[in-house]
């Protein structure tokens, strides 16, 4: 059963506008080729960015506890977001060779 | 975390994918025009708990029935109803099992009757693509190259690699990480180890690739109306071949 590609949770990188490199989780899902990206510091998680996914870089992780939270339809809160992003390796940014997925403007 | 199997957990593996795979075996043996897709789901409930394994996908995140049946511009994750299969009709069976608290997993599509030239193209060029992945999947290649030998062996057959579903890591969980896309560059991602168990699933439209949720909040369609086809097997990532866990030939 084939998983879908943007998850509650995951851990994505901006890839254009002026958060360009930074890390985000999916907190939601917006209109089709949408997704709500929260980190907890700029953007909180009541006033989350709304991004096209051809400006994003998708990465496998997802944060458990902040998908947990989020699938039992409730808001994480700035907090829970930004421990969980500190938890993940997110040091490598956009630009580590083979450290990532490719961006969905690269593919499509 | 990227978590990889001891030989134990591979073997409970191996059992719940051959069940699977027998599963979907038998189902390939009696479709036929006149079988509604709860007929099969039904009979595929019934041949997984008889060999003592327990349906993997009825209860996952409330889908209700033990097979996804999938016909003609349903991608993936359609309910088993009274849905009725016409000669010429094309259906996606998707099935999962759980053993000792481990999963298999696998795909296939399927004709019912005589289909079209261009149906059956669709279901060897999707078929070839699985196994264009699953050779990709060597011990020290990476996750990207997975996804871009599904893409490299589709695209140029004029058809649209769904993008918006991936496969999956799987094991202890039907979805575990890593994600693995059918599309992307090569040479990208973590690298693939012994012990790595993949769910490789490329789903591919003979249209675009675009497609959307129907109402019931489950089944994927083609957003152009087109055909699409899915097939998918659980695999090892091993010290040379990968081990197909879901593999049955009878």
């Amino acid at each position: 059963m084939s998983g879908a590609r943007f998850q509650p949770g995951q851990l994505v990188y901006s890839t254009a506008g002026r958060d360009k490199g930074s890390p985000f989780l999916i907190i939601g899902l917006e209109k089709p080729g949408y997704v709500l990206l929260a980190d907890g510091r700029r953007r909180g998680v009541k006033r989350p960015k709304v991004k096209n996914v051809r400006h994003i870089q998708v990465r496998s992780e997802i944060a458990e506890e902040v998908a947990q939270v989020l699938n039992n339809g409730r808001r994480p809160s700035d907090d829970l977001v930004r421990r969980a992003l500190a938890a993940m390796d997110v040091t490598s940014g956009t630009q580590q060779p083979g450290g990532s997925a490719p961006s969905a403007a690269e593919s499509q | 975390m990227i978590e990889l199997k001891s030989p134990r957990e591979l073997d409970a593996m191996r059992r719940a994918g051959t069940i699977v795979g027998r599963t979907l075996f038998q189902l390939q043996q009696i479709v036929e025009p006149g079988m509604t897709t709860a007929d099969l789901d039904k009979m595929a409930e019934g041949w997984i708990r008889d060999a003592g394994a327990i349906p993997a996908f009825k209860g996952y995140n409330g889908f209700p029935a033990t097979l996804c049946t999938s016909v003609n511009d349903e991608v993936v994750h359609g309910i088993p109803g009274p849905r009725t299969l016409a000669d010429g009709d094309i259906i996606s069976i998707d099935c999962g099992a759980i053993v000792d608290g481990f999963y298999g997993d696998a795909a296939v599509t399927l004709a019912v009757g005589e289909i079209s030239d261009e149906a059956r193209r669709l279901l060897d060029v999707t078929e070839r693509s699985l196994w264009a992945g699953i050779a990709a999947a060597r011990p020290g290649a990476r996750l990207g190259d997975i996804g871009h030998a599904i893409q490299s062996a589709v695209e140029p057959e004029g058809f649209g690699i769904v993008r918006d579903y991936a496969g999956h890591g799987i094991g202890r969980n039907m979805h575990e990480e890593p994600q693995i896309l059918n599309f992307g560059p090569g040479g990208t991602g973590p690298v693939l180890r012994p012990g790595l168990t993949l769910a490789i699933e490329p789903m591919v439209n003979a249209g675009t690739f675009e497609v959307f949720t129907a109402a019931d909040g489950w089944t994927v369609k083609t957003r152009d109306g087109s055909l699409s086809a899915h097939f998918e097997h659980t695999i090892a990532v091993t010290d040379g071949e990968p081990e197909v866990l879901t593999m049955y030939r009878g």
